[in-house]
């Protein structure tokens, strides 16, 4: 057997190391780039009030600065107690890029509700990663599709009357006609969309099956049409037979899903739900953690994984739980959110490719039209490209958002 | 075909990204060719006999971008027009739909695809996936030149690699393996308790030295007597295909019991995880389908608490491994197979005539460092490539 010191004797390493010293020129290293501050702010666009109750004039902002030049921006908040004693002291000459380094560690100092709230600087983090390396989020985490389908959530807004009632709760939808559900379903659907989703609260839940039937008939047989329950927002649960006598007459009007149809941390109702009907059981917004969607998984719990990119605690939260659901085959359709916020969304819905829809959330107006006052804040003629009920990836880095940081400044209600 | 300087190529990098005006459109990055081909970086026969890494595959993605990514972990040259078929002119930095379409049967062609977004981000991938750490500690895998079950190798030539090293790996293949765990006593002995030492069964790679997969009762009795050796842990000592047994033997013994490099795609994973085969997982950088299924496969594993850790290679292709150990933050980095009395850096040390650095990788006091390079790592010199270039594979 050789030796190594007989094997080195005019080998390879002898020959070649001092002879292309001299002509090597190493190329550029790159820079470690640093986080330098964090800050969370208010912006109020002027207007509102009447029918602009459905349009978001007001804003949670984060930003993150990093020594590399670049200030990047989320229209999510984070909680000033929480950004001062925990976020910064975490992130400030840190290096931008080892996101799950601090997902990790402030999970470790404040548990998940805590990575909850600064979902907003993880944004912005994303944002200027993006711009660093020049590319949409989304082409950096997988790049698995350029567009989504949107489905609208279209909530009624109280009526008058209904605001002066204490004490206020959410609108239950039992004021809205079927009628005018059908009739808005049908302007969507006229305007490109090709999915709605209601509300499932109405004190009697048949009257929910019979207001799809009435968007069924206005809107024909290509449409989808979603149900939420919404877990225990509605102040009460539906019980199981309830449930299943619901989605037994949903599946008559070809409604496509039923959300937490129980309580959201429910594991096994949804799962017997499930296993019992064809209609699809989604859930999971509320989930804030890996573990447990894996919990759902495991348990068949929902047909669909709905993680909230905010609420799970950033869009590298929302990438991970994608990954474990395509590992069960289950598609991962984000929960929604509204104007500017979706930027965030959008990046992370098109990294995974079990993403098929954004949901947006709002009344019963285009997306378009909601985030109409948020046009002032941004460079690009619209805020997202809608079209043929697709919204594309923008054509932007990070984010996607071309942001006029004159308005910005302009608008700015608090440090 | 753009020819870029890397003067041009770095400025495309983070620098001027970072000063970049808001709104600029990023025009989607198509990939415009993709080359795969041999090379042959010359050595005497004493060296190649000795076992000095001097071949490789590369892999080219060609962008329009004007910038090329490299694997040298590539796919043999006759895949080419199927590599095509799944590349070309597609979206760059669309992974996730060029996986859906094929690129997983060529993991090591996707580490090229990688290595582009990398450069053309002006980062390292691991930064771009989460990138938990910036390091990561090596252990060897060492495998004697001669009859594959080591049954030729001295116990003491097995003793006197590992003091060297912080860890190391090593067959379990001897025809009567109370041998190798007699070897596991004698190495502990002389390194310490600190020292991480593994064994590995390599499933059903002992057939073709005329072994059969061990049955559960030599595998608790081998298990149990690397425990008591101070193994740290078992690797594959069953079939790959089955779930169950590992699972078994782990549930009985303390010993870790590890394994997943054969496998390619998220399912076999998923698996191991719901049935508890494993103890740790390794995917390999290749064989899983590349560095991005490593990425799934770590997030799989966490979500589960169970430990990520690469099944290894060696030389240049090592880049595209350690760009997906770093992105998962494995604890672990193999670097295999190295070949006594050779040390890595000798092994590997043609493969420096292609890479403009110094360095191939930098090892730190036992870590292998992230290189400071965007994409995954290697500073190649496109000029050596040619003049290596195996025109005709009969050359070789």
């Amino acid at each position: 057997m050789p030796t190594r010191r007989g094997l080195l004797r005019g080998s390879a390493l002898a020959l070649t190391m001092p002879l292309l010293d001299s002509v090597r020129a190493v190329a550029a290293e790159v820079k470690r780039v640093r986080i330098t501050d964090v800050e969370s702010f208010s912006i109020r666009i002027p207007g509102g009030g009447g029918r602009d109750q459905m349009q978001n004039f007001a804003y949670g902002v984060s930003r993150v600065h990093t020594d590399a030049g670049v200030t990047d921006t989320a229209f999510l908040p984070c909680p000033d107690d929480l950004l001062r004693r925990w976020v910064k002291p975490t992130l400030l000459g840190q290096d931008l890029f080892a996101i799950d380094r601090h997902v990790a560690a402030l999970q470790a100092l404040r548990g998940e509700s805590g990575v909850q709230s600064w979902s907003g600087v993880e944004h912005a983090m994303w944002d200027a990663v993006g711009r660093i390396a020049n590319r949409p989020v989304a082409k950096l985490l997988g790049g698995a599709r350029d567009k989504l389908r949107v489905y609208r959530t279209t909530v009624w807004p109280y009526s008058e009357a209904a605001l002066a009632r204490k004490p206020l709760i959410e609108s239950d939808q039992q004021e809205v006609a079927y009628d005018t559900q059908a009739k808005f379903a049908a302007h969507l659907k006229a305007s490109g969309f090709t999915g709605m989703k209601i509300r499932a609260w109405r004190p009697k839940p048949m009257d929910d099956v019979d207001a799809v039937g009435a968007i069924r008939a206005a809107v024909g047989p290509d449409f989808k049409i979603m149900l939420d329950r919404t877990a225990v927002r509605p102040g009460w649960v539906w019980d199981y037979p309830t449930a299943l006598e619901v989605c037994r007459g949903l599946e008559k009007h070809d409604a496509y899903w039923v959300e937490e149809p129980f309580d959201g941390h429910d594991i096994y109702g949804p799962a017997r739900l499930a296993a019992e009907v064809d209609i699809l059981i989604t859930g999971g917004e509320l989930g804030k953690s890996t573990y447990e969607f894996l919990e759902f998984l495991v348990n068949k719990t929902y047909d669909v994984l709905q993680p909230d990119t905010r609420i799970c605690g950033g869009i590298w939260m929302a990438r991970k739980i994608a990954v474990l659901a395509e590992s069960f085959g289950v598609p991962c359709i984000q929960h929604g959110t509204a104007s500017l916020a979706l930027a965030g969304y959008i990046q992370a819905g098109c990294a995974m490719n079990n993403c098929g829809w954004q949901e947006i959330i709002g009344g019963p107006n285009l997306p378009q039209e909601q985030w109409e006052p948020a046009r002032k804040l941004v460079r690009t003629p619209d805020v997202f490209r809608i079209e043929n009920g697709y919204i594309y990836l923008p054509e932007l880095p990070g984010l996607g958002l071309d942001l006029n940081e004159d308005a910005l400044k302009e608008y700015r209600t608090r440090a | 075909m753009p020819n870029l300087t890397r003067r041009g190529l770095f400025g495309l990098c983070a620098g001027s990204a970072a000063v970049q005006a808001l709104g600029a459109v990023v025009k989607p990055v198509r990939i415009t060719d993709v080359d795969l081909f041999r090379i042959n970086i010359p050595v005497s026969d004493a060296e190649a006999a000795a076992g000095l890494m001097h071949q490789y595959d590369v892999a080219k993605i060609v962008t329009d971008a004007g910038v090329s990514g490299y694997s040298f972990a590539g796919a043999p040259a006759r895949m080419l027009p199927a590599v095509k078929e799944v590349l070309v002119g597609k979206d760059l930095f669309n992974v996730d739909m060029q996986l859906r379409e094929g690129l997983g049967n060529w993991g090591g062609v996707e580490h090229a695809v990688w290595d582009a977004i990398g450069k053309i981000s002006g980062q390292p991938v691991c930064k771009l996936l989460g990138a938990p750490k910036d390091r990561v500690t090596a252990y060897l895998t060492c495998v004697w030149r001669g009859p594959s079950d080591q049954q030729q190798v001295p116990y003491r030539d097995q003793v006197e690699m590992a003091v060297k090293f912080k860890g190391m790996k090593i067959r379990v293949w001897r025809p009567n393996p109370m041998d190798d765990v007699e070897v596991c006593r004698l190495i502990k002995q002389a390194t310490g308790k600190d020292f991480k030492l593994m064994f590995d069964r390599t499933a059903h790679a002992p057939i073709t030295a005329g072994q059969r997969v061990w049955d559960f009762e030599t595998g608790l009795k081998v298990a149990k007597g690397l425990q008591k050796a101070g193994a740290y842990w078992l690797e594959e000592p069953f079939a790959r295909e089955d779930y169950d047994t590992p699972a078994k033997l782990a549930s009985m013994v303390d010993i870790l019991i590890t394994g997943g490099e054969g496998y390619s795609s998220l399912e076999p994973y998923r698996q191991c995880l719901l049935h508890k085969t494993y103890d740790i997982l390794q995917p390999d950088g290749r064989n899983s389908g590349g560095i991005f299924r490593c990425r799934q496969v770590g997030i799989l594993a966490a979500s589960f608490h169970v430990p990520c850790i690469l099944h290894g290679t060696m030389g240049l292709m090592l880049a595209g491994w350690l760009q997906a150990t770093l992105a998962i933050g494995s604890p672990l980095q193999e670097v295999a197979l190295i070949t006594p009395p050779l040390l890595p850096e000798e092994q590997w040390a043609p493969g420096l005539k292609v890479l403009k650095s110094k360095h191939m990788f930098q090892f730190d006091n036992g870590d292998l460092v992230a290189p400071p390079y965007p994409g995954i790592g290697l500073d190649v010199d496109e000029d050596a490539l040619a003049r290596y270039r195996v025109k005709d594979l009969r050359d070789k």
